[in-house]
């Protein structure tokens, strides 16, 4: 075991990514970007209801869980893969539509919100009712490929260690005491973050009726990271960007 | 495949009393609502290859078989407050955890505005100097939401009582839709961590009757043992983690993240979701990638080698994994236990040997078992079944034939099932579809087994090995709790 940590400390190909490459990175999602006919058959085949074509195409990516489905039921194959955005400010913001710049969504936090957490931040993880693939990703974020430490963000055994709550998961009836609990438990002032689709919008869930329509009933989200789960340096990401961690 | 057996109340008992001893263990048991008012109970028994169905209609008072077959108690615990069955006995709730004026799953529609959480008693052991030291639903680490009462007297528990149903999103319900519609996207969501082997058991319910590509269920095969791997390795990564022995918890995270990456180069998703579809696959997966995947098991063959040989070769974590947690040979096959569990505590069961399904019938695995049922054997079962995983996929790929990946299937009415065996064990769904619509969809998780397994495994040792104990059962919540 020492062999390796020694050999392991010699070595220059370290697994750990450079801060540069992962803020460099972006998800994809898809868009409309080629020659659409308005046909519709993308927002009959959405899982979730995404797409909206009324008004233009617009895909919701609060709702979107990035399976792509669209693009393989296209008959024109209009629909591709786009840079898509890391996170939100607002609800509103994640509906967007051909064109749209993924960079303007990503707006930092206002100052007082950065000054205070802007070094570092202290998060507790809580699930109202994910399936659990939420979790195996931010549990990621710690690995050595990401190493969420050098960016000075840390998840903390306990809410009353927190500055902020970082929620997955669309909210369940029976997590609903526990969730407003918690959030009470955190001292002010405090932020929270919905993770994921289920939690901006219940996702999958949501058409039956012991899931909420995310988190927003009981807690009030300060900022939103699409994605089914988002993956592990996402959330870095969007973290890193909105609150001015150093990196 | 599946023997059907209609049985009369009366006789249940003696049907079901006479399958345990001719060596059947009870995989599933659940109410159907063929109309209005009237019942079905249905339970599921397996030996082997054999499944047999038995059936019976009743009114709203069932017979209760508990006595007979002890896991059967947690089925008719969940039958009572989801489908409003009664046993005759008081049964705890399990799942649903609330009360109101009517069940999730009857087919009438009821209001469930005023509905009340149930409350979970205190000290339910009770006795001098006995405490009870409740956890959760909100844990310390990143993980799913759960209650335990833990009964201590001194520093050994005494006694294990989890309340779980805080993930519960009522997907028994949401899959009652036409056949026609794809819920494949849902069932990769009742689990996430196992979303193959879930949608693998769904989609063989949508594929029955049609035979699917073989290159579309070569690629099924080899995702799933993907996906076995991560699973795997995240698991005994965290034994290390619970025991604050971070050498090999980093290294076990790292080789579970290498995993990960090369599973969204095969599928463009971590976990393996948005794959697996009825009547195939959704995407085909191209030849430099499966030769990328060949050479990249290799290394990581050797690397999971250096990790069990820190891990097995370390006195102190020895210290802590020997004798701890055991369940015993006769307390699994009590609770019915099932997957690397079950396997750790001698018992010989894998759905991938017993019922082979996609292309594990061709292909060459050997079954991995331990005896001693403590928290070393099973880490042991799951590094030899890693093992084997790694050879599985090593011959998907030299065995991958050109093809199509996708043909389109619908299932015929009546009683469709399929057992899968996911990371976590035996997987159960079972669907009754009617006039084109599935009118019944039960999904038995292994986790849902294995929790009973975990409540027998804790007694008698110390507090700080719960999480130890806890981590080498590996369980699911959002499985659980459906």
């Amino acid at each position: 075991m020492f062999g390796i940590c020694l050999s392991n400390m010699a070595s220059k190909g370290r697994n750990t990514e450079s801060s540069e490459e992962m803020m460099g990175r972006r998800d994809s999602m898809p868009m409309a970007v080629g020659d659409c006919r308005g046909c519709g058959r993308c927002a009959d085949n959405c899982p979730t209801g995404a797409i909206a074509i009324d008004d233009g195409w617009r895909v919701d990516l609060g709702k979107c869980i990035f399976c792509m489905d669209c693009a393989m039921v296209c008959a024109n194959g209009a629909i591709e893969e786009v840079p898509a955005p890391d996170y939100a400010l607002t609800r509103e913001e994640l509906v967007v539509g051909p064109g749209s710049d993924p960079a303007s969504l990503e707006r930092p936090l206002d100052e007082m919100t950065r000054r205070m957490f802007g070094r570092s931040i202290a998060l507790r993880e809580l699930d109202t009712g994910s399936c659990n693939a939420c979790e195996v990703d931010l549990n990621a974020m710690s690995n050595q490929f990401y190493d969420m430490h050098r960016f000075g963000i840390k998840v903390v055994a306990s809410p009353r260690h927190a500055d902020g709550l970082i929620v997955t998961g669309p909210m369940v009836n029976n997590m609903r005491e526990a969730a407003e609990r918690t959030y009470e438990a955190v001292p002010s002032p405090k932020i929270v973050i919905a993770s994921g689709t289920c939690a901006i919008s219940g996702g999958m869930f949501v058409k039956g009726d012991v899931a909420s329509k995310g988190i927003s009933p009981v807690l009030e989200p300060n900022l939103y990271i699409p994605g089914c789960p988002p993956a592990p340096d996402k959330v870095i990401r969007a973290l890193v960007k909105s609150l001015g961690l150093p990196h | 495949m599946i023997n059907e057996m209609e049985t009369e109340p009366e006789t249940f008992r003696d049907e079901a009393s006479a399958l345990r001893r001719d060596g059947f263990r009870l995989m599933d048991m659940f109410a159907d609502e063929p109309w209005g008012g009237s019942r079905t109970v249905n339970a599921l028994f397996r030996k082997g290859a054999e499944v047999v169905r038995l059936w019976y209609s009743s009114g709203d008072v069932a017979a209760d078989i508990s006595d007979l077959i002890p896991s059967a108690l947690p089925f008719e615990r969940r039958m009572s407050e989801m489908s409003g069955m009664s046993f005759g006995i008081e049964l705890d709730p399990i799942v649903y955890r609330r009360k109101g004026r009517g069940h999730p799953l009857q087919k009438a529609s009821y209001d469930r505005s005023g509905e009340e959480r149930i409350p979970i008693p205190h000290n339910m052991t009770g006795g001098d100097d006995v405490f009870e030291i409740p956890v959760g639903p909100v844990h310390a680490g990143i993980i799913e939401p759960g209650h335990f009462r833990f009964s201590v007297a001194g520093e050994p528990v005494i006694e294990l009582n989890p309340s779980l149903g805080y993930t519960h999103r009522g997907i028994e319900k949401l899959m009652e839709v036409p056949v026609t519609r794809d819920m494949s996207r849902l069932v990769e969501r009742i689990s996430g961590d196992t979303c193959v082997a879930n949608c693998i058991a769904y989609s063989e319910i949508m594929d029955s009757g049609s035979c699917i590509p073989r290159r579309a269920a070569c690629i099924r095969t080899l995702i799933a043992e993907m996906e076995r791997l991560y699973n795997h390795i995240g698991a005994v990564a965290g034994v290390c983690t619970d025991t604050a022995f971070n050498v090999p918890s980093a290294i076990g995270c790292g080789l579970q993240e290498k995993v990960m990456r090369m599973n969204a180069g095969l599928t463009r998703h971590r976990q393996l979701m948005n794959c697996v579809v009825p009547g195939g696959v959704r995407r085909d997966i191209n030849d430099q990638r499966l030769r990328e995947l060949d050479d990249f098991l290799i290394h990581l063959k050797f690397e999971v080698d250096e990790l069990e040989g820190i891990m097995m070769d370390s006195p102190a974590l020895l210290d802590r994994m020997e004798t701890t947690g055991t369940l015993t040979r006769e307390k699994a096959e009590l609770i019915g236990a099932v997957g690397p569990i079950a396997r750790a505590s001698g018992i010989e069961s894998d759905v991938r040997k017993d019922i082979p399904y996609e292309r594990y019938g061709e292909l060459g695995m050997s079954l991995v078992t331990a005896s001693r049922g403590d928290v070393h054997a099973r880490t042991a079962v799951r590094f030899g079944e890693i093992s084997e995983s790694i050879s599985l996929v090593h011959q998907c790929i030299e065995w991958m034939e050109p093809g199509e990946t996708r043909i389109p299937v619908r299932p015929r009415d009546g009683f469709h099932c399929s057992a899968v065996e996911a990371p976590r064990g035996e997987l159960v769904h079972s669907a009754i579809v009617r006039d084109g619509h599935i009118w019944r969809y039960s999904v038995r998780d292994p986790s849902f087994v294995n929790w009973f397994g975990m409540c027998h495994a804790v007694p008698g040792n110390v507090v700080p090995d719960f999480p130890l104990i806890n981590k080498s059962f590996g369980l699911s919540y959002s499985g659980n709790d459906l």
